[in-house]
């Protein structure tokens, strides 16, 4: 997979590389329209973050551009402005997803893989990691191709962890991310365990390996080895 | 006013004095012109036996025989009964001796003067009519000049009543052709637009630090989600680093808040639609009750009527969440969390402390209570604000150990 990074913020952006790179996601970066531009018109991406203050314009302005020549690339607008109307306008240009800053890299990169595969697969939105199947669209979860009954939660919280693979998630990662746009509410982080628990649970009744490992009781990883 | 009506009722007497005086004067002059007239006239050309016959003819004057021939001419007033009239009216009289055929007579005149009680009410009754048409006259000339001067002075009273720092209408303190007025409107005008100033560029000054503050808590987020990868974190250093996490996720938290409070304040959120208030909170309530779950408050919705409501959206989310918010995260172990729908009204009720709160302090930013663990207090300024912007009113009561926040619309 290979992405590209606009935003003139260094440390935002090799924190993004940093991590990202990690997950096999090739990562390009530029700070400015002008750059960016031209590699727009060079390569195609699967992703393309976009940054809207950038010190020598609208990131809207790359957004026009993408249409104009007919680029299939998703957008994803990071950005630190949060009004409706931006967002609104965001939508409008054609971009695919809104995050405001601040936020989680591991918030950030299920948002691109849910976005690739939005793209890639035209509907047909399946996740298989070993013996485990998600239907993200029907949200169904099989086990050894047997489905199991899972909250909406709990789902969502599998598809977080298994994004996430071999990275280090804390619980309130995952409260903020499971919490969509009232995360800002969130007065504590301990509901987290009953959902880690009973997902736990569930995919080991179903027969699935233990992928869940806890990391000194405040984080957790989704191993695949 | 008072002052005409007493001067005008003081100079009743007076004028009764002076007229009367004024009236005998010109009678007395009338009397002795009649008796200069007789004695030019006739006095030389009546004789002793006509003076019978002339007194028959003359019903005011008479002649009669004077013994005393020392008498001087008088003149005096004297009831007299009036035949005609049937009654006692007062006469003004003038005697004089006069000669006739060498011998002396006195000669008398009288001439009916009005009654003076009469006069004075006269006088009196033309007077009250003055007083009256004076008086309303007056009133209503004074009433309507004082409005008409006034008007541009409770024009601009009005103007000041109805002015808001945080409101973008524009006070329409103009120029006017009386001078005070105009100096008056021009100083408040400039008074209100330095304070509009003042407020404006302290609410930017607010948005703008809040808004500089996102770049470097993005930073720090990312750079803590980077660390977290470390391979060879030791359980002490990601203990550090999940409570440098959640203080970043509190600074966050305070920095949106700030922001949305300055929001609310300076834009208008104009756009008002019919609210579904059930749906609305029935839409909330998974992620309250997820958040309820940990302290195990049981969260209870009940509909009693449903408000048919034109309101901004977003604001009434903001208020129904942070007053949700609020009932769970200020709640005990155990407690629980009441929600009522009625036609005009939403009650928040919730289980908590045992003292009632603070009135005074309940809206102003950054007042905490003992019981809020993780609030930055500015949940309760947000929902002020969002309130005011709407037009509703919020009232708090303290009741069978249930503190009751009631949202009225």
């Amino acid at each position: 997979m290979k992405i590209l990074i606009i935003e003139d913020e260094v440390a935002i952006a090799n924190g993004i590389i940093d991590y990202l790179q990690s997950n096999d996601i090739l990562c390009e970066y530029t700070s400015n329209i002008k750059l960016a531009l031209d590699k727009i018109f060079n390569y195609d991406y699967d992703c393309i973050l976009v940054d809207l203050n950038l010190p020598d314009g609208d990131g809207f302005t790359i957004i026009k551009e993408l249409k104009k020549l007919n680029k299939t690339d998703g957008i994803i607008i990071i950005s630190a402005k949060e009004s409706i109307d931006i967002k609104i306008e965001g939508f409008q240009l054609g971009a695919d997803d809104y995050l405001t800053k601040p936020f989680h890299l591991s918030e950030l990169l299920v948002r691109i893989q849910s976005l690739v595969r939005r793209k890639q697969f035209n509907g047909s939105n399946i996740i298989t990691f070993n013996e485990i199947e998600m239907d993200v669209l029907n949200k169904e979860i099989k086990v050894k191709n047997k489905k199991i009954d899972c909250t909406k939660k709990e789902i969502e919280l599998l598809l977080f962890l298994i994004g996430n693979k071999n990275k280090v998630v804390s619980k309130s990662n995952i409260a903020e991310h499971l919490s969509g746009d009232m995360a800002d509410l969130l007065d504590n982080h301990d509901f987290i365990y009953a959902h880690i628990k009973n997902l736990k649970r569930k995919l080991h009744d179903a027969g699935s390996s233990d992928y869940i490992k806890s990391v000194y009781g405040i984080g957790y990883k989704w191993e695949s080895e | 006013m008072v002052f005409a009506t007493v001067v005008v009722l003081l100079s009743v007497p007076l004028f009764y004095i002076i007229s009367y005086q004024l009236y005998l004067h010109e009678t007395d002059e009338a009397l002795k012109l009649q008796h200069n007239e007789f004695q030019i006239l006739y006095a030389n050309k009546l004789k002793k036996n006509d003076i019978k016959i002339f007194n028959e003819l003359n019903r005011d004057i008479e002649i009669q025989k004077l013994s005393d021939t020392n008498s001087s001419e008088k003149i005096f007033t004297k009831s007299y009964y009036n035949a005609l009239e049937k009654e006692n009216e007062p006469y003004r009289f003038i005697t004089s001796p006069i000669k006739i055929d060498g011998e002396t007579y006195l000669f008398s005149s009288k001439i009916n003067l009005v009654d003076s009680i009469e006069l004075l009410y006269g006088i009196l009754a033309l007077f009250i009519a003055i007083i009256i048409i004076l008086v309303v006259g007056l009133f209503y000339i004074t009433k309507r000049l004082s409005n008409k001067l006034w008007q541009p002075f409770y024009q601009t009273v009005n103007e000041i009543e109805n002015f808001e720092i945080d409101s973008n209408a524009k006070t329409s303190l103009t120029e006017n052709n009386v001078e005070e007025f105009s100096r008056l409107n021009t100083a408040l005008h400039k008074l209100v637009s330095k304070n509009r100033t003042i407020y404006q560029s302290q609410t930017e000054f607010i948005e703008n630090a809040a808004h500089e503050l996102q770049t470097p808590i993005a930073i720090f987020k990312t750079k803590i989600d980077n660390l977290l990868q470390q391979e060879n974190n030791s359980e002490t250093q990601f203990k550090l680093l999940e409570e440098i996490n959640l203080a970043t996720f509190k600074l966050q938290k305070l920095n949106k808040n700030m922001l949305l409070l300055s929001k609310i304040g300076s834009n208008n959120y104009a756009d008002h639609e019919e609210i579904d208030f059930e749906k609305l909170i029935i839409k909330q309530l998974p992620f309250f009750k997820e958040q309820a779950k940990s302290q195990n408050i049981e969260i209870v919705f009940k509909i009693n009527a449903i408000p048919k409501i034109q309101a901004n959206l977003f604001l009434t989310e903001i208020i129904l969440r942070n007053l949700l918010s609020n009932a769970i995260s200020h709640n005990k172990f155990n407690g629980i969390v009441e929600i009522i729908l009625e036609e005009n009204t939403i009650t928040i009720s919730n289980t908590g402390s045992t003292i009632a709160l603070q009135q005074e302090k309940l809206y102003q930013r950054f007042t905490k209570t003992a019981t809020a663990t993780n609030g930055n207090g500015l949940g309760l300024a947000i929902v002020k604000q969002s309130i005011e912007n709407l037009n509703w009113s919020i009232s708090y009561y303290f009741e069978n150990s249930l503190h009751h926040f009631v949202l009225k619309f």
